[in-house]
């Protein structure tokens, strides 16, 4: 496990650009342990993430999968680190788009698309994804992450969205 | 698959806000970060929370997604079908009694997520569940009509505040 460093380097508005991309996190090679160890911690028994024969036989997939809501945990960890103590992670959406078969590696990357200074913080539109072993692009998203500003003060927590939201119009 | 008139009707069906069956244990929190591979201090350590806004440990992020669990002495699906060879491992939404929707044995895939969080869970917190059907929608595709099922879970802390929302589109083929 990689450990967060206890005085970790802060990240402020000011610092970050469009087109910044965050270090990337890279997780596996996802073996069928990894997968069962996700159910047992979470009490989720879906057998096409451990099951083989269950995944292959009766539901026609090609192995076992790396579940959506693990990928999601290692996208939010890769924000949220990035974020530092003072920033959060508000908003995240993203899509499945293939696959994540048992054996894999994730490449978990983001890249900054927007900033949208707000009050208190400032606002920082993100695009992620996770690359697999295949060099497939198995989830792709996006993210609204909140920062400081140098001099400011911490985002407020719990956080206090904005007056508006930069998603407003197209969310669901 | 199509969408029918009977499924539409199940839009909006909603449940009443229950609690989880455990509070957010110390255990599980250490179970679930080390699931995720995430080595986070605000989690576990009491001194290093201590020094953030967080002030006491918190759990992982999306945490409180993994909170529906099977209360103690109640049916236990994997017991009861655990050699059923159609069963797929189950649903966590039964476990709150969003009633199931009229279709049989459909393969279920993840098509998406949208999440929003407000703040962590504490160690020691209770935590409620809602869950609604939010929208369901068909569309075809190469392989044929799917169906497209977004239900909305929604966490709230001990003073009833919203912690977090999830908003989980489920493809039915």
């Amino acid at each position: 496990m990689n450990a967060v460093p206890a005085e970790a380097k802060q990240t402020y508005f000011e610092d970050v650009e469009v087109g910044f991309e965050l270090p990337r996190l890279r997780r596996g090679p996802l073996t069928t342990m990894h997968l069962v160890r996700w159910s047992a911690a979470t009490e989720g028994w879906r057998r096409i993430h451990y099951d083989q024969k269950f995944a292959i036989e009766k539901q026609k997939l090609p192995g076992p999968l790396v579940s959506g809501e693990f990928k999601n945990q290692l996208i939010w960890q890769l924000l949220k680190d990035w974020a530092g103590l003072e920033g959060w992670v508000w908003k995240t959406a993203c899509q499945f788009r293939a696959m994540d078969v048992v054996g894999t590696s994730l490449d978990v990357w983001a890249k900054i698309k927007r900033k949208v200074p707000s009050e208190g913080y400032g606002l920082v539109e993100l695009e992620f994804g996770t690359t697999n072993t295949e060099g497939r692009e198995s989830t792709q998203g996006s993210a609204l992450v909140a920062l400081p500003y140098r001099g400011g003060t911490a985002v407020p927590y719990p956080f206090v969205p904005p007056a508006v939201d930069p998603w407003a119009k197209t969310a669901s | 698959m199509r969408l029918t008139d009977e499924m539409r009707k199940y839009v909006g069906v909603q449940t009443a806000v229950q609690r989880t069956c455990d509070p957010v244990e110390t255990g599980a929190v250490r179970r679930h970060a080390q699931a995720i591979m995430d080595a986070d201090p605000i989690y576990m350590s009491k001194d290093f929370a201590a020094r953030t806004r967080y002030k006491v440990p918190v759990a992982p992020p999306l945490f409180p997604s993994a909170m529906m669990r099977l209360p103690f002495g109640e049916p236990d699906p994997v017991d009861e079908r655990a050699n059923d060879p159609d069963y797929d491992g189950g649903d966590r939404s039964r476990l709150l009694g969003l009633p199931p929707l009229p279709v049989a044995h459909t393969a279920q895939l993840n098509g998406g997520t949208e999440i929003e969080v407000i703040r962590y869970a504490r160690h020691g917190e209770w935590v409620g569940v809602q869950m609604r059907y939010r929208d369901i929608y068909e569309r075809e595709t190469s392989k044929g009509w799917m169906l497209f099922v977004v239900v909305e879970t929604s966490y709230f802390g001990e003073d009833d505040k919203l912690i977090m929302r999830v908003r989980e589109t489920q493809i039915r083929r």
